[in-house]
């Protein structure tokens, strides 16, 4: 049984969003409604609980945005792109992002997204990647202990990229063709 | 969806997409009838997106990983019915991973079909389906 959605808190949650009018501009971001998850304790739900998260797993989200998306469609939408950014550092085997990123994540302090048509597919077989990982002054190698940034690089399109210090995209390292994870 | 779950059978996605695509999936839905919770529906590994494993159709370690996915929490692949109106990039891949394919010509739209490869015998789907209520017959014997 998802134990997130029969919370009072997510319930009133809801209730409130479906009150509220949302943005009707691509370049409005929906403040109340994200202080309002804030409170609801949104920004747990799907980190990992070692780093003082919820711990929620695939099908309990899935559960989550339905309801949630009955409220508000956009802060669903919104929230499915900041959890896939919080599941890849989850999932990364770079412990320095994770002990960075995740803490400030799941307390609210900071904000992550994914960058569509690169998530994971896109073209990574070609021999010209769309994305390929440069290492610069702020990360001069690509080792575990490291966060590469990206110098350039082209995505289709991304939610919520002016909010978010931190973008995941997949991307491939020169000569070794793997897949990093690369904050912007 | 609710009969599958009813009937204690397990059912889940496999599907090219990303986070959002099983939330509106799951919201057109919602207003052609009332879901279960969906705890009743899936379980976390019958959730199966490209963007969370890095593999798209029609990639056959896509289909490798679900079969050993399934195969984890007790479900073998002779005992999985892939269902899909794309022939050579979903079904073909899923019968050569093991499964047993269904193919669903409902409608045009999405509807891929290659004559050839439906004649023949080591990758035509094991059911063809003209509407998804056939489905229930086919898995209760009803």
């Amino acid at each position: 049984m998802s134990l997130i959605v029969s919370h009072d808190a997510f319930q009133l949650l809801v209730r409130t969003l479906s009150e509220i009018p949302e943005p009707d501009t691509v370049d409005r971001w929906p403040v109340a409604q994200f202080e309002l998850l804030t409170e609801a304790g949104g920004n747990r739900w799907n980190i990992p609980r070692e780093f003082g998260g919820d711990g929620a797993d695939d099908a309990e989200m899935l559960e989550v945005y339905r309801e949630l998306a009955s409220g508000s469609l956009l802060t669903a939408f919104i929230l499915t792109q900041r959890n896939a950014a919080c599941q890849r550092i989850a999932t990364s085997t770079n412990e320095v992002i994770k002990e960075r990123l995740l803490p400030a994540l799941c307390e609210g302090r900071s904000f992550a997204t994914v960058g569509i048509s690169h998530l994971t597919t896109s073209r990574q077989h070609l021999n010209a990647p769309a994305v390929v990982a440069s290492a610069d002054r702020s990360s001069d190698d690509f080792s575990k202990k490291s966060i590469p940034l990206m110098k350039t690089f082209m995505v289709i399109w991304m939610s919520s990229a002016k909010r978010s210090p931190s973008s995941f995209i997949p991307a491939f390292r020169p000569l070794k063709h793997e897949l990093v994870q690369l904050m912007r | 969806m609710t009969d599958i779950a009813s009937n204690q059978l397990l059912q889940g996605f496999l599907s090219d997409g990303q986070s959002f695509t099983l939330v509106q999936t799951l919201r057109a839905l919602s207003m052609q009838g009332t879901l279960p919770p969906l705890y009743e529906l899936f379980r976390p590994q019958t959730l199966i997106l490209s963007s969370s494993i890095g593999l798209k159709k029609p990639s056959r370690s896509l289909f490798t990983f679900a079969v050993d996915q399934l195969r984890s929490i007790g479900i073998g692949a002779q005992e999985i019915l892939h269902i899909s109106c794309r022939l050579t990039t979903d079904l073909v891949p899923a019968r050569t991973a093991g499964m047993k394919t269904a193919l669903l010509v409902a409608e045009k739209s999405g509807l891929q079909v290659d004559a050839a490869v439906l004649k023949d015998p080591a990758k035509k789907p094991d059911r063809l389906l003209t509407d998804l209520s056939q489905l229930s017959p086919l898995l209760f014997g009803g």
